[in-house]
């Protein structure tokens, strides 16, 4: 091979393996969140297993034929990358979610559970991770012992090292901003594999006499393999989907649990779509629970809404902080909610003349005004032109705006990783301060846990286990209300409704009201005389601390 | 000369009735495998023979017992890892083999356990190989954190910083192969000068940066991404400093630190989200990491002037630095609430 062919081969190969471990890394911290967690972790072992690698390569007679054979297990491994972390998925989360009902009626127990279940789904997925490392580590060693085998091609290796980096800035920046917008990481790990598969049958034809014909039946074997991928892959995607989202609550909701029904049930009940926006996945589908039919919507496999919940959690987020205020603000400022759902709930009040609305992901907006089962739900509330609509990080609309408002309602997912953190931090909520005038209030959807009972991701989903308050409650309920005192919110009442519960904050001098007895409405229809007359008399064990302070430069997040 | 070395031992017992061209096939397989020096044997009365030959890859033995039918073999090749598999394969096909026992060994330093084949100074350039690839990483990383908040889009921002990271660290080979370091120590000190300041303070810098040229954001984000490619030439340049001078201690020690390097890496990787993040603020880890990279700094520093008996600025500048980072990790709250105060959240 020339000098020239083996700065090419060297390049594209080293993007190939990077590629494999972005997708590993993106596909893991979708599945079971935390983005830096999971990025730093894959990073981690890949890197690893390319030093065993390397240090593994010993010289070899024939390099071009352990090159070939490397390269064909790595595009078998990096076909399969993404599929298999799916299988891993579905089955992890089936179990989850049957584990969480009655089955284990003890907490401990059930954690104890989740942790081995865990370690067992992190071992599986990152060995994957090590065997493309392991493997690519092999490829840099074998390019520089065919350039010295050849002495007319004999040059310096570190010009192929330098290919090899380039090949891997090449390889992050391409998945940064072209694989991963544009086409998603089951394809992207088919397409790359295919790369890969390409790359392994030039070098055999390359070197025809070296290769034995075994080789070639390999290679047409994966490329069969491929050609099935690309064509079942929506069909794979969408039965992982049913699974993940299905299997667990239709073996709960029927007494019946033999596995072929188990099986239909979960495959029947329509398609769970599945929306890539450019940030996030946003999955919606419809389940049948004891027999009652429901819609559901996910962002990142995390719950957002469930429609027939939703009324009284929006109810209880849009209505009671005007009840404790005292009076209707003018001007709003609504910061996530891109369902439209509690815009729907504040559209009722003829008082507020002025909502500007907020929102990172401008196709959960689109998806919410045009879906027929959400828009019923939001009544259009999406396509009144009377709210402002900003399409834009909070974070950085927050930092910049001038304009003051009345009222700021924050909608959020749950603080539970580091980039989602960023959104409860201190310096967040310095800046919600200045923008809030002197008499308005905030409030904010956030996990806090009542003495008795508990709000949490996992029992908002299905079922309530039985617990009692833990440290770990303690600390996540300082940990929010710290970060608001510390921001400079002396007036904060923290309340909980149903399974939900919200933070009320203000700096207003006038008189706040406690006592919601009594103050019914059919305005807000789900919230009766029992749940409101509850506000006041909810006990949030806490400590207000400098230790507990989530800032973003040293972010605490809350399982 | 390394002591690294491979040796084979076979016991063969034959089949059928014994002939003394067995053993001149032994010696021709020899003859055609490696370099024969000079040739000695002797023959037993009534039989059986010791042969011995002198090879230029060291040296090769056989004693036959033609009542018993067998023939101990020996081989030793001053190579490490030699392949002894086409050497038992012809035997096995030129020979009616009855039974055949073989064992290889490695002999030389190679045959201690790892850890007691290095010497101390040895050890101490592993150690330091380990902390300072783990402290490249920690910078990168703290950084990517940083821009993260100013920039938004984590998982973006950590797929681009990695990626500029390890192409850096190529740019870092390539400019090192141009600029052919003589005096590596003095090399490796004024890189790790540079990291110390670049990484140590990047978090700082790049706040700074983003407060004062918020209008322009063109510029800021050249910036603020030359920030990761200037640690990543840095590093870059490091790793094979620090690999030419394992190779100056001892032939083949730079692929020891290549493998070090790695390893350092996994754990810098490992920490950071597990233990770094959730117990230390940001400008906490940056100063802690500095220091660990003054006090590596020292390490060479202090060897250097051991032995060339000079170059005492050196421990007095990495003294100096490494009680900076130190006053930083003590102050850094305060020093966090000053600078996201004035920087971040600008006069609130």
């Amino acid at each position: 091979m020339s000098k020239r062919e083996l700065i090419i081969l060297s390049c594209l190969l080293s993007f190939c393996s990077i590629s494999y471990e972005l997708l590993f890394a993106n596909a893991l911290a979708i599945m079971a969140g935390n983005i830096v967690w999971w990025h730093s972790v894959t990073i981690g072992i890949y890197v690893a297993g390319l030093g065993f690698g390397t240090f593994k390569s010993t010289k070899t007679l024939f390099p071009v034929k352990k090159l070939v054979s490397t390269e064909l297990k790595l595009s078998i491994i990096g076909a399969l990358s993404v599929a298999s972390i799916y299988c891993f998925s579905a089955v992890y989360e089936t179990l989850m979610s049957i584990a969480k009902v009655g089955y284990i009626t003890d907490y401990a127990m059930f954690v104890t559970l989740k942790t081995q279940v865990k370690m067992l789904y992190f071992i599986m997925c990152q060995s994957l991770v090590f065997s493309v490392g392991y493997f690519s580590g092999f490829e840099l060693p074998l390019l520089i012992s065919l350039s010295s085998n050849d002495e007319k091609s004999s040059f310096s290796v570190n010009r192929l090292i330098a290919a090899n980096y380039f090949g891997t800035l090449i390889g992050t920046l391409t998945f940064a901003y072209f694989l991963i917008p544009k086409l998603d990481t089951l394809y992207s790990s088919l397409v790359v594999a295919t790369l890969n598969l390409a790359i392994c049958l030039w070098i055999s034809l390359k070197s025809k006499k070296l290769v034995s014909s075994k080789v070639f039946a390999a290679i047409t074997g994966v490329a069969l393999m491929l050609t099935v991928g690309f064509l079942g892959a929506k069909k794979f995607e969408q039965t992982f989907l049913r699974v993940y989202y299905r299997a667990g609550t239709t073996f709960l909701s029927e007494n019946n649990h033999d596995l072929k029904s188990w099986w239909n049930l979960t495959m029947d009940n329509g398609d769970v779509t599945r929306i890539k926006t450019l940030y996030q996945y946003i999955d919606y589908f419809n389940l049948s629970w004891k027999g009652e039919d429901e819609f559901l919507l996910m962002i990142n496999t995390n719950f957002q809404f469930n429609s027939s919940t939703e009324q009284s959690y929006h109810e209880a987020f849009a209505h009671i902080p005007l009840l404790i205020s005292g009076n209707i603000p003018k001007k709003v400022l609504v910061l996530g909610a891109g369902d439209g759902l509690l815009l729907r709930e504040l559209k009722k009040y003829n008082e507020i003349t002025d909502i500007t609305h907020v929102e990172l992901d401008e196709e959960i907006v689109e998806l919410s005004k045009n879906h027929p089962a959400i828009s019923k739900l939001n009544e259009g509330v999406l396509s009144d032109p009377s709210v402002k609509r900003i399409i834009g990080d909070a974070f950085q609309f927050l930092r910049k705006t001038d304009e003051t408002f009345d009222a700021i309602y924050i909608d959020f997912p749950y603080p539970q990783d580091y980039n989602v953190a960023k959104l409860f931090s201190v310096e967040f909520y310095k800046f919600v301060k200045r923008t809030l005038r002197d008499d308005g209030f905030a409030v904010i959807d956030v996990p806090l846990r009542l003495k008795e009972g508990k709000t949490d991701e996992i029992n908002r989903r299905f079922v309530e286990l039985q617990s009692n308050f833990s440290d770990n409650d303690f600390r996540r309920n300082s940990v929010v209300l710290s970060t608001v005192d510390k921001a400079g919110f002396n007036t904060r009442i923290p309340y909980l409704v149903g399974k939900e519960t919200f933070l009320f904050m203000t700096n207003s001098k006038s008189k706040l009201n406690y006592d919601l007895f009594g103050k019914t409405s059919p305005m807000y229809p789900s919230l009766d005389n029992d749940s409101l007359s509850l506000i006041n008399r909810q006990y949030f064990p806490h400590e207000i601390s400098n230790d507990f302070i989530n800032s973003i430069f040293h972010p605490q997040i809350v399982e | 000369m390394r002591t690294d070395s491979a040796h084979l031992i076979l016991d063969l017992w034959m089949e059928g009735q014994w002939s003394n061209d067995w053993v001149a096939k032994l010696e021709d397989i020899i003859d055609q495998e490696f370099t024969v020096v000079h040739k000695s044997r002797h023959l037993f009365e009534p039989q059986g023979e010791t042969v011995a030959f002198i090879l230029s890859e060291s040296h090769f033995t056989l004693h036959s017992y033609p009542e018993e039918n067998y023939v101990s073999f020996d081989v030793y090749i001053c190579k490490p890892d030699f392949d002894f598999v086409q050497i038992v394969k012809k035997i096995e096909a030129f020979l009616p083999i009855a039974r055949i026992h073989q064992r290889s060994f490695r002999r030389g330093e190679y045959a201690l356990p790892w850890l007691s084949r290095w010497k101390n100074s040895e050890k101490g350039l592993f150690l330091a190989t380990f902390i300072l690839a783990s402290c490249s990483l920690l910078y990168e990383l703290m950084l990517a954190q940083t821009l993260s908040s100013i920039l938004g889009d984590t998982a973006h921002r950590y797929n681009v910083t990695i990626g500029m990271y390890i192409a850096s660290m190529g740019l870092g080979a390539l400019l090192y192969e141009k600029f052919q370091a003589k005096r590596l120590t003095t090399s490796l000190l004024k890189v790790e000068t540079l990291l110390i300041i670049v990484g140590g303070l990047a978090p700082f810098l790049s706040l700074i940066l983003d407060s004062s040229l918020r209008e322009y954001p063109i510029l800021l984000s050249i910036l603020l991404h030359s920030l990761i490619v200037a640690i990543g030439v840095l590093s870059g340049f490091e790793l094979p400093l620090l690999m030419d001078m394992g190779q100056k201690k001892k032939e083949g020690l730079s692929t020891v630190v290549l493998g070090v390097d790695y390893l350092g890496t996994l754990f810098g990787a490992i920490i950071v989200p597990l233990f770094l993040v959730p117990l230390v603020s940001l400008f906490g880890i940056s100063a802690v990491v500095a220091f660990f990279n003054c006090v590596v700094a020292l390490y060479f520093s202090i060897e250097l002037t051991i032995s060339k008996k000079a170059n005492f600025v050196w421990v007095m500048l990495f003294v100096l630095l490494a009680c900076l980072s130190w006053l930083g990790w003590a102050n850094h709250l305060e020093i966090q609430e000053w600078i996201v105060g004035k920087y971040f959240l600008g006069d609130l």
